[in-house]
């Protein structure tokens, strides 16, 4: 059986599409919150991007949003929009598992997450929590699987947000990124993710990974609908307000050591292609090294790690048994590290700050561009990347590309740039000034348009994936 | 004064044997299983890759960027 797209999918909508939709009196939050719903049934028993979906809930709340806006009361771009939220973030009234056991018997949550109660106010309906690597430490998602070829996996550790937007079963959602969380995901599914610079959005009643790391931010389909997710997660600031402007003379900067020093061919066929657009739109492409990348992923590993060792001390004493084996033994490994390579760590960190904001000011950049995988998604039974001279684990591959960024907590959008010859989605990162989320958003909308590979969409199988 | 090492520094690329990473897990207090010592003191040969990378950079002048705050809280009586 083949649950695929049709020309009049609802699902397909962007949110402005389907909020204009709405004011129209064309189409209604139920009717559209219903068609996901539908979707999440039919693609959950192969994709098991959910750990909870919550209909009855989603329904009431687009019930309301429903009767909201023919009251004329308009909670803006995400009102009536099904989203779903990465079960690593609180929600009143449901456990915050995490993907672990030893969070079998928590609490359900007496509050929403900061982030959760932003997107209620702003009117968006929570179709259901989905499902993350455990403590969001690692880039499988298990059991969830990729809409592209459900043998394979979607990434993570928001992968479930990631499958159930690249399904259809929610417009958006929330995930994290401490490693590349929301990055490495929506570059294995297709689909767009931004990270936000560090410190930006509210982490209040998000399970900590790495503190000092740890960001939230959305995942989507189009470069303008994460933006429009992200606006009703800050405070203040607008990251639409770029979108659209041209790009004619923007710098962006190839950094080619290390972030093309090995990569799958179909990638860097991919990558190269965009670049091309790029020109074809107008930026300035500029060969910009940035020796310290290396030692900057290096930072982020240890200090990742260690930190987590912190957050996870008293399940480690006291029941470390209920923590998955992969993850224990990472957590037991970072609790006999060193203080000093800690702290060198952090100095490193502060080193790579300096450098690439160097590498900003003497370039003049807008932007750098990478690709955001080295390889495209790997087999759930065959957990490496595999490339011409040989394999590397999906762990390390996987956040090769994005983790110096988090050491320097920049913002960074990634988006789809193609596909591989087995048909597998590939993508590229802007990673732009801090704070600077519209100018990206700016950067990638152009290209996205330009280039339309958010218009691909998987169609779900029982078998074999395809696009269409 | 330059605190930078090189990544040829011999105790940063030292891999931890098993019996290494067996007293230092008791000295952390972990119950550490045997069979359980190969695979952390690989984990832990990954992380000290990583350390002795960071060795590769010039630190001269640069501290870490740890904030800490000495004001008190709202609230505390004078």
């Amino acid at each position: 059986m083949t649950i695929g797209p049709a020309n009049d999918d609802l699902t397909a909508l962007t949110l402005r599409e389907a909020g204009a939709l709405f004011r129209r009196g064309a189409l209604s939050p139920v009717e559209l919150t219903s068609a996901a719903l539908d979707r999440a049934a039919a693609t959950e028993p192969v994709l098991h991007a959910f750990v909870a979906v919550m209909r009855d809930e989603a329904l009431a709340a687009a019930r309301r949003a429903e009767a909201e806006l023919r009251a004329g009361t308009d909670r803006g771009p995400l009102h009536g929009i099904p989203v779903g939220v990465k079960d690593i973030f609180d929600i009143a009234g449901m456990p915050t598992g995490c993907g672990s056991r030893a969070r079998d018997r928590c609490a359900p949550a007496a509050t929403d997450a900061g982030a959760v109660a932003a997107v209620r106010r702003a009117g968006a309906v929570i179709v259901g929590k989905t499902v993350t690597q455990e403590f969001a430490a690692g880039v499988v998602s298990a059991p969830a699987r990729n809409p592209w070829d459900p043998s394979r996996i979607p990434g993570g550790s928001s992968g479930g947000s990631a499958a159930a937007v690249a399904a259809g079963s929610c417009l958006a959602a929330l995930g994290s990124d401490t490693g590349g969380s929301i990055r490495i995901p929506a570059a294995a599914v297709g689909i767009v993710g931004l990270k936000s610079t560090y410190g930006l959005l509210s982490t209040r009643g998000v399970f900590p990974l790495a503190w000092s790391f740890d960001t939230v931010g959305p995942l989507a389909r189009t470069v303008e609908d994460a933006a429009l997710l992200l606006n009703a997660l800050v405070v203040e600031g607008d990251a639409t307000t770029e979108i659209g402007r041209a790009v004619r003379g923007r710098r962006v900067g190839i950094p080619r050591p290390f972030f093309f020093d090995r990569l799958q061919p179909g990638v860097r066929t991919a990558v190269e292609t965009a670049l091309g657009v790029f020109a074809d739109l107008g930026a300035e492409l500029v060969e910009t090294p940035w020796p310290e990348a290396s030692a900057a992923r290096a930072a982020a590993f240890v200090i990742n790690r260690v930190e987590s060792v912190a957050v996870h001390q008293a399940t480690l004493q006291d029941a470390a048994e209920l923590i998955g084996p992969e993850l224990r033994s990472r957590l037991e490994a970072g609790s006999l590290l060193p203080a000093a390579d800690y702290l060198c760590a952090l100095r490193v960190r502060a080193a790579a700050k300096r450098a690439i904001a160097r590498l900003f000011a003497d370039h003049r950049l807008a932007a750098l561009l990478t690709p955001t995988l080295p390889g495209t998604a790997v087999p759930a039974d065959r957990l490496a990347v595999t490339y011409d001279d040989g394999d590397e684990a999906v762990g390390l591959a996987f956040t090769r590309l994005t983790m110096p960024f988090n050491a320097t907590g920049q913002p960074v959008l990634a988006l789809p740039c193609g596909f591989d010859a087995a048909g597998l989605p590939v993508g590229l990162q802007l990673a732009g000034r801090p704070f600077g989320e519209a100018a990206l958003s700016r950067l990638g909308h152009a290209y996205e348009q330009a280039a339309g590979w958010h218009r691909h969409r998987p169609r779900v199988e029982t078998g074999d994936e395809r696009r269409e | 004064m330059d605190t930078s090492r090189t990544a040829a520094d011999p105790e940063a690329l030292r891999i931890p044997s098993a019996e290494d990473v067996r007293l230092l897990a008791a000295l952390a207090g972990l119950d550490l299983a045997p069979d359980r010592v190969p695979v952390v003191a690989a984990h832990l040969a990954e992380l000290r890759a990583f350390a002795a990378e960071l060795r590769t950079i010039d630190l001269a002048g640069i501290g870490p960027e740890a904030s800490f705050d000495p004001r008190w809280p709202e609230g505390v009586p004078a």
